[in-house]
């Protein structure tokens, strides 16, 4: 590949924290550049944008935000039809998803979601994302186009000074046919459990609400969180969704994950396998979380809990 | 008179990977398929809205995971699966020179298969499908056919001809307003999927089950869109089983353990 063409999509923030990433991939290959569509317009927004290396920004003057994939698809097929873009790059989220899939079916283009690291050849570039939850990794080699949902976390700007950001604003037509009656903000997350080193997770081995208090001193002892499998925040609703781990929920990395009363789904193994022990704890022998345990122990839960939570207390003099 | 039509994906059952010990590839023509999960909980949301004037509910499908000879008879036990779920009929797209398809070319082959019916109101899906998980299809399915498109629907209500929807988005819960025809993803959250009774089950021999081939459909070529490979991903636990003769024992070899490992450090 000679030279690379990159649009990047999205609010302010994001335009900013993908710059890292799509300039190591435009310095991979000389002569390209990159642009970004800004979906969030602000003239704020539009001023610091102008010192983070992208050689042009499209921006909405007659829109504050685009909001629904209707505006965002319009806005990317007018700027994708002036420059033919080898990628288009944004972050992968839920919208993003949707807005992938509904534009790059007008201008046929492969969707490469949750990307969670790119590999570099002389030729071309390799997107490695995680499929068949978690068990497969699926290396997908660009051979044209593509729209790339990345899912790394943000990689900072990289200074480049010898290039003037130019602004061009685009006029949008669209009329939506989704209406949005209202949009409600969830309360933001107390728990990190990206970022937790120690997880007590909670499965439907819990017989009430009430007992799950226990995992909560266990954790609070050992300095970790509480996670939970799908039955506990989807269905009982026990805890709320960000102790959810999983395929739907977090993808979890800690030193130690110890499964308590949970079966071990292949949507749930997904989440915890970049855990570096995991213990799990189960009445059934035969339960699959066994085999995706570094040390399973077979009994009651009800039994363990409190004689664990003690001996640690006591190894931890707390 | 019109229809409701459900996208069912016979999606590779991850709870049975096998890899080739030389290759370390997922041997994906051998492992089983089945209904990817939450196309179930789509199928069982047809099913409870099909009381709004829809007189029948269409379940299609396309036998992307190859090769066609092995797979057919097995993608249709799935598809009797689908009927016995609630669907009146069931259609497969299945082609050898179907074999890993991108979701571009999917979508094209389920816009004609929705075009062949006819009189489709209200396409449903899962979010996303357990395999590849990349929640492309039902999008490009609105896409294709110039029909507004509500992903990640927890919750639908149906009135006066629109639909009103709580979808479920990272940060936030929205509720939006649209006219069918449309396309709708929904999350595992919206119901719970019944089992089929024996009756459904027996009713579900009888039922039709239409078979295509591309070139029964519109398209003409399929080409690859990206280059794929896979390989598998080395998880090395341990698996060790501790025993002991009470919990009391279980627990202090854990813990042991667990200071070797460097997790605990007693104090």
């Amino acid at each position: 590949m000679k030279q690379i063409k990159v649009l990047v999509v999205g609010e302010e923030r994001e335009i900013n924290d993908l710059s890292g990433v799509v300039h190591q991939i435009i310095n991979k290959f000389p002569g390209g550049y990159s642009d970004a569509l800004l979906r969030v317009y602000s003239e704020n927004s539009l001023s610091k944008l102008e010192k983070v290396g992208y050689r042009k920004i499209y921006y909405t003057p007659n829109k504050e935000g685009l909001d629904t994939y209707e505006e965002v698809s319009e806005a990317i097929t007018k700027v994708y039809d002036k420059e033919n873009y080898d990628l288009i790059i944004t972050f992968s989220t839920k919208l993003y998803k949707e807005i992938a899939g509904y534009v790059s079916q007008k201008i046929k283009l492969p969707v490469i979601p949750d990307v969670s690291s790119i590999n570099f050849s002389n030729e071309t570039i390799v997107f490695i994302r995680s499929v068949m939850a978690g068990r497969v990794r699926s290396l997908e080699k660009l051979i044209k186009k593509a729209f790339v949902l990345i899912s790394l976390g943000r990689s900072a700007p990289t200074k480049i000074s010898d290039t003037k950001t130019v602004t061009e604003p685009i006029e949008l037509v669209t009329k939506p046919k989704i209406k949005i009656i209202e949009r409600k903000p969830k309360r933001a997350a107390a728990v990190k459990l990206e970022e937790a080193d120690i997880i007590i997770s909670v499965g439907r081995g819990f017989k009430s609400e009430a007992d799950i208090k226990a995992a909560f001193e266990l954790a609070e002892i050992l300095g970790g969180q509480v996670g939970c499998s799908r039955p506990i925040a989807a269905d009982l609703k026990w805890l709320p969704e960000e102790h959810w781990v999983g395929l739907s929920g977090k993808k979890v990395k800690p030193k130690l994950y110890l499964a308590l009363g949970i079966s071990g789904q292949p949507q749930h193994i997904a989440g915890i396998i970049d855990s570096r022990i995991v213990v799990a704890v189960n009445k059934d022998p035969n339960a699959p979380i066994f085999k995706n345990a570094d040390y399973g122990i077979v009994g009651d839960l009800y039994e363990f809990l409190p004689i664990f939570t003690k001996k640690v207390r006591e190894i931890l003099k707390k | 008179m019109s229809s409701i039509a459900v996208l069912v994906k016979l999606a590779i059952d991850t709870g049975q990977m096998r890899f080739d010990p030389s290759t370390n590839k997922p041997l994906l023509s051998d492992i089983p398929l089945k209904i990817s999960d939450i196309d179930r909980n789509a199928l069982e949301e047809a099913n409870r809205l099909r009381q709004y004037g829809f007189n029948k509910v269409v379940s299609i499908s396309v036998l992307t995971w190859g090769p066609y000879s092995k797979r057919l008879q097995e993608a249709q036990n799935l598809l009797r699966e689908i009927l016995a779920l609630g669907a009146d009929e069931a259609v497969l797209v299945a082609d050898e020179k179907i074999t890993d398809l991108d979701s571009y070319y999917t979508a094209k082959i389920i816009a004609d298969v929705i075009k062949k019916i006819g009189d489709v109101r209200l396409i449903l899906a899962g979010e996303a499908t357990v395999d590849k998980f990349t929640s492309q299809v039902p999008a490009r399915v609105a896409s294709e056919l110039d029909l507004p498109y509500v992903g990640f629907a927890r919750k639908i209500d149906y009135k006066d001809g629109k639909l009103i929807i709580e979808r479920d988005l990272e940060n936030y819960l929205e509720t939006v307003e649209v006219y069918l025809p449309a396309v709708i993803s929904v999350t595992r959250e919206i119901n719970t999927p019944k089992l089929p009774t024996l009756m459904q089950i027996r009713a579900a021999m009888k039922k039709p089950l239409t078979i295509y081939k591309l070139q029964d459909l519109a398209i003409t070529s399929l080409e690859q869109l990206v280059e794929k490979n896979y390989e598998g991903v080395k998880v090395s636990r341990k698996g060790l089983i501790i025993e002991g003769k009470d919990m009391n024992e279980k627990i202090s070899k854990l813990i042991e353990y667990l200071i070797s490992e460097g997790i605990l450090t007693p104090r």
